[in-house]
């Protein structure tokens, strides 16, 4: 038996082999170390089913499985030592009580920094980003050091981090509104789930694992969770007393639009009815919860208020315009481009997000995905969502979870199956070339609808006769469906609640008319 | 949608099973003593069970089936005493009995039955998992997702006929959904209707997974329904990124798609072979753990996922297969003379040693198909061995000596056919096209010696060199006709004793070579 086999490491007195070769039936290291209690013997019953005599006999265990570990014997006794004295020893012992809050703290902070920064960075945000945020944190910081240290209670979450990242940019007057940090945290672009794996190795092994789950962010916000903690945050910190707390309605109503596409006549329409109702727009500032225990009506929330009366303005202006100036075949253009699969880097982040919330009627629609999308569904897959995922157990060293064996054997897996075999690599180089911009998309949509809308003194004939077409009503309430499901998925809400806040506002709104 | 591969665990689950058989069994104990039965079986209605049914009709009566019911409620009690402890006395000496255990767990069932009695006498006794009190009734599948046990007759037990009235099952319900008030208290309201909805006999249409909400676990549902869809549409470029996406995500069991892997990897063109993923499946997941009846196997299903001593995996069986048929398909295209030719052989060579070695542990050694694999890759080895002579007649190598190791190596070949394949009936449970092979082997046998058979060989083995390892019905064997006189192994019917005599020529023979 010449072949040298893989194994554990020797180890005694620090060989770094890892080669193994039988001599006399002891396992033997390359230089020379014999591995303790691994003597093999030739066991086999001399005729096995009448047959093995005369054949020459086999030793059953001179392989190793694969997994690198040889299948007789464990790790020998020295180093099962030296790994037990490693994890008892006091730097990797989790610790408990005051000392893990603050050490939690401390992660926390950790993390709302690297958010932060991948903001400014990625998405230049203004540098003075930082300093609100700092501020925000630390009266925040003073809110909890101001309870006394028996019941002190932290009630911080992954969330948390995104309401105060929020109520930074609501303060600089940014345009920015949740349904951004919610997109940013599903594409994992921003750092969010996972995040622990950020954390310094040594305040990951020491924070208690309760901590870590927390830091993990394993689900995202949904049926408005992140508004609640928005506002939540808000009243513990009274943050319309010292910051501005007015939302950018305008900033949003422009977004809205031009994400369906609308002309641009709608803006106006729902700016009115804003400065209708509200008397100003400058009236849209966020709630402050201090009640704990009840989120309280859902309508509270300015964002949730807008996108209700865009909602609202959409379903009048187009309900009672009877086919003058908004015909019906452009109605069912509008909500078929809805549902048309392009893929512009919106349209695939917006892909992501609906797969992430379950309960959404838009959740399933990777049945219809096109290969493109799937395909770029994929490269987001590989070179995104992996990466967040595989972080710790990338760095060799830093994996204490898992045995040499069981990465030999992952390694091994991965190269029959690597991830990019070169054949496709061209293919998606030519795929991103063509890859559609945000404005080229909307002008091909705005294109598309024009025809409609400008000769709809000949259109408006042509449409009665057609039988097949739905009625208006029909056409109007399945559009205004289409918008509610993409809302909602976007702003991580349930359709309930959004149907909920528009029927609240169509109420106040009627009530103030008459 | 599809099967996820995770396994799905949550307070949520835990509680909802823990509710569930909860009250199925608090169910069946009322059913149990409301019908007076101290026996009841809670078996299925197998084909034995009614079969045992009708046995019994034939010479009782009704009135005596009462009597007849309680003593064998009695004796069976007493035997399952016994049995108890010859089992533990057997784990306390540490004997293996694995040829006894598909019995001993089919008692399993009984057991279960006298643990019930036993509760019914001592209600304080140990509230224990209520899930795991349901499942042992019932024999948990290793091999298949069915077993009916036909083996032991004890095991055979009427039907349960007894008819209950309306009334009498409104008050079992009755009180068992009392019984279930308290536990329902303490759960979520989500739990409670669903547990409301199951009692109802309805079925939730919210599958565990289309409610999940974990980020990581929505990815791998929708990798795993994109991954099905993309397979059943055959874009297998798209499959085989879905799927390397899907196992570099941690927490996924690749031991429940590990087929579809298989599937992707031979339909795509660029990529390593299918052979190197089996290859790696058998040693990473070679598990040799004993099957144990009373653990729940709630996230693997044994069948095909894993192996265990006495199942062989199907991802181990599958490597053997594909291997032979990869090597088969590669000596028929490969000519005799070429470089390729010597490597294929090597090759088979290797799968024998490797089957010679696996068929000394366990789970292999149990098992027949593995045998049969074994006697084909021997059928195989023989095959090719004797064609020379058919194909080089003219071939100056086969003279003198030359020819009489050729000749006995073939022979040994067909022998270790012959003791493989009688191996495999012995150990039973696969069926295998016996008269084709032995016909085949005439074919091959007379190959050695006469040319005047060759052209009627050669149409033979056109015929069958093909499907030798499908299961084609065996009767054409009939129409061929050898002569028997001719060849040496059709007339060695010998004793074992000559049989092993013969093998210590050959292997001294391979040795010397």
């Amino acid at each position: 038996m010449s072949t040298f086999i893989r194994g554990p490491v020797c180890g005694a007195d620090n060989c770094p082999s890892r080669l193994w070769r039988i001599i006399d039936g002891r396992r033997t290291c390359q230089y020379g170390h014999v591995m303790d209690g691994d003597v093999e013997f030739n066991d086999d019953e001399d005729d096995l089913n009448g047959l093995a005599a005369g054949v020459i006999t086999r030793r059953l265990n001179l392989t190793t499985n694969a997994t690198g570990s040889f299948q007789s014997s464990q790790l020998s006794n020295s180093q099962l030592l030296l790994q037990q004295q490693r994890r008892s020893h006091k730097k990797f012992k989790k610790l408990i009580g005051h000392e893990a809050k603050l050490l939690f703290l401390k992660s926390f902070q950790f993390i709302l920094k690297r958010q932060t920064r991948w903001l400014i960075d990625e998405m230049h945000f203004p540098a003075e980003f930082d300093h609100v945020v700092k501020i925000i944190w630390l009266k925040l910081l003073k809110t909890i050091n101001d309870q006394p240290r028996e019941e002190l209670r932290l009630r911080l979450h992954m969330a948390s981090t995104v309401s105060i990242l929020y109520l930074a940019s609501t303060h600089l007057s940014l345009p920015v509104y949740t349904c951004d940090y919610i997109k940013w945290i599903c594409t994992t672009k921003m750092p969010y789930f996972q995040a622990s794996e950020l954390l310094p190795k040594s305040w990951r092994t020491r924070l208690p694992n309760y901590y870590i789950s927390i830091l993990e962010g394993s689900i995202s916000p949904f049926n408005g969770q992140l508004c609640n903690k928005i506002a939540l945050t808000c009243g513990t910190i009274q943050f319309n007393k010292s910051f501005n707390s007015q939302v950018s309605c305008q900033g949003l109503l422009l977004k809205l639009v031009m994400q369906y596409a609308l002309p641009p006549e709608f803006y106006f329409y729902t700016k009115q009815i804003i400065e209708f109702q509200e008397t100003d727009i400058k009236n849209l500032a966020l709630w402050e919860r201090i009640d704990e225990r009840h989120t309280g009506p859902i309508s509270n929330h300015a964002e949730l208020r807008i996108i209700s009366y865009f909602m609202l303005t959409i379903h009048w202006i187009i309900s009672f315009d009877q086919d003058h100036r908004y015909p019906l075949k452009w109605i069912l253009e509008l909500s078929s481009s809805l549902t048309r699969h392009s893929t512009t880097r919106e349209s695939i982040d917006r892909n992501i997000v609906n797969v992430v919330y379950p309960d959404k009627s838009t959740s399933n629609d990777y049945f219809q995905w096109s290969d493109e999308e799937t395909l770029q569904f994929l490269n987001w897959m590989e070179k995104q969502f992996l990466p967040t995922q595989t972080r710790s157990l990338d760095d060799e060293s830093g994996s204490n979870d898992m045995t040499i064996d069981q990465k030999i054997a992952r390694r091994k897996l991965y190269k029959i199956f690597p991830l990019d075999p070169d054949t496709n690599r061209d293919h998606e180089a030519i795929d991103s070339k063509h890859q559609l911009t945000f404005i080229e998309d909307l002008q091909e949509r705005y294109a598309k609808q024009q025809s409609f809308l400008n000769n709809n003194k000949t259109v408006h004939f042509t449409t009665r006769q057609d039988i097949h077409l739905p009625t208006r009503k029909e056409a109007v309430n399945s559009l205004m469906t289409q918008i509610a499901s993409q809302l909602s998925a976007d702003f991580a809400i349930s359709e309930q609640q959004l149907k909920d806040c528009i029927y609240r506002l169509k109420k106040a709104c009627i009530h103030k008319m008459n | 949608m599809f099967e996820v591969p995770i396994t799905l665990t949550n307070k949520k689950f835990a509680q909802r099973r823990k509710l569930k058989y909860q009250y199925i069994n608090h169910l069946s104990r009322r059913f149990d003593r409301i019908t007076k039965k101290i026996n009841t079986t809670d078996s299925l209605p197998t084909p034995e069970n009614s079969a045992a049914e009708n046995n019994e009709e034939d010479y009782e009566d009704d009135e005596e089936e009462r009597n007849y019911e309680s003593d064998v409620g009695e004796s069976s009690v007493r035997q399952q005493t016994k049995r108890r402890r010859e089992r533990h006395w057997k784990s306390v000496i540490g004997e293996l009995y694995s040829s006894t255990e598909t019995e001993s767990d089919s008692q399993e069932e009984d057991v279960q039955e006298g643990d019930q009695v036993e509760h019914e006498t001592r209600p304080k006794e140990e509230d224990t998992d209520e899930e795991r009190k349901f499942w042992k009734k019932y024999e948990k599948p290793e091999k298949s997702f069915e077993v009916w046990q036909t083996v032991s007759s004890q095991n055979r037990s009427p039907i349960n006929k007894q008819i209950i009235t309306y009334h009498n099952f409104k008050k079992i319900e009755k009180n068992s959904l009392r019984k279930m008030e308290i536990p329902l208290l303490h759960c979520t309201k989500e739990n409670k209707l669903y547990f409301q909805l199951l009692a109802k006999g309805l079925e939730p249409l919210q599958s565990p997974t289309s409610a999940a909400r974990n980020y990581q676990t929505r990815h791998i549902i929708t990798l795993t329904n994109l991954l099905h869809l993309n397979v059943s549409r055959h874009n297998w470029p798209l499959a085989y990124k879905i799927f390397a996406t899907l196992i570099r995500i941690p927490n996924v069991r690749i031991k429940s798609i590990w087929g579809i892997g298989v599937k992707i990897l031979d339909n795509s063109p660029n990529s390593s072979s299918s052979l190197d993923f089996l290859k790696w499946m058998c040693q990473v997941y070679s598990s040799k753990s004993r099957f144990v009846q009373n653990v729940n196997y709630r996230s693997v299903v044994p069948p095909f996922q894993t192996g265990s001593r006495t199942h062989t995996s199907k991802f181990a069986i599958t490597y053997l297969w594909s291997s032979l048929i990869n090597c088969q398909k590669a000596i028929e295209s490969s000519n005799v003379t070429d470089n390729q030719y010597e490597v294929e052989n090597s090759r088979l060579e290797e799968l024998i040693d490797k089957i010679s070695e696996w068929v000394l542990i366990p789970p292999f050694m149990e098992d027949a198909e593995v045998y049969f694999i074994y006697a084909s890759c021997h059928l195989l080895k023989a095959d090719i061995l004797s064609r020379q002579f058919v194909n080089d007649n003219r071939n100056s190598d086969l003279v003198g000596l030359n020819k009489d190791i050729n000749i006995n190596q073939v022979i040994k070949h067909i022998h270790y056919v012959k003791v493989f394949l009688q191996t495999c009936l012995e150990k039973g449970g696969f069926t295998i096209p016996s008269r084709l092979i032995e016909n085949q082997l005439k074919s091959f046998e007379s190959r050695l010696y006469g040319e005047a058979h060759d052209i009627r060989e050669r149409e033979m083995v056109d015929d069958y060199g093909n499907t030798d390892n499908s299961s084609a019905d065996n009767s054409f064997g009939d129409v061929y006709e050898t002569n028997a006189e001719f060849l040496d192994t059709q007339l060695m019917d010998l004793p074992p004793i000559e049989n092993e005599m013969a093998e210590n020529h050959y292997s001294d023979e391979d040795s010397s070579e």
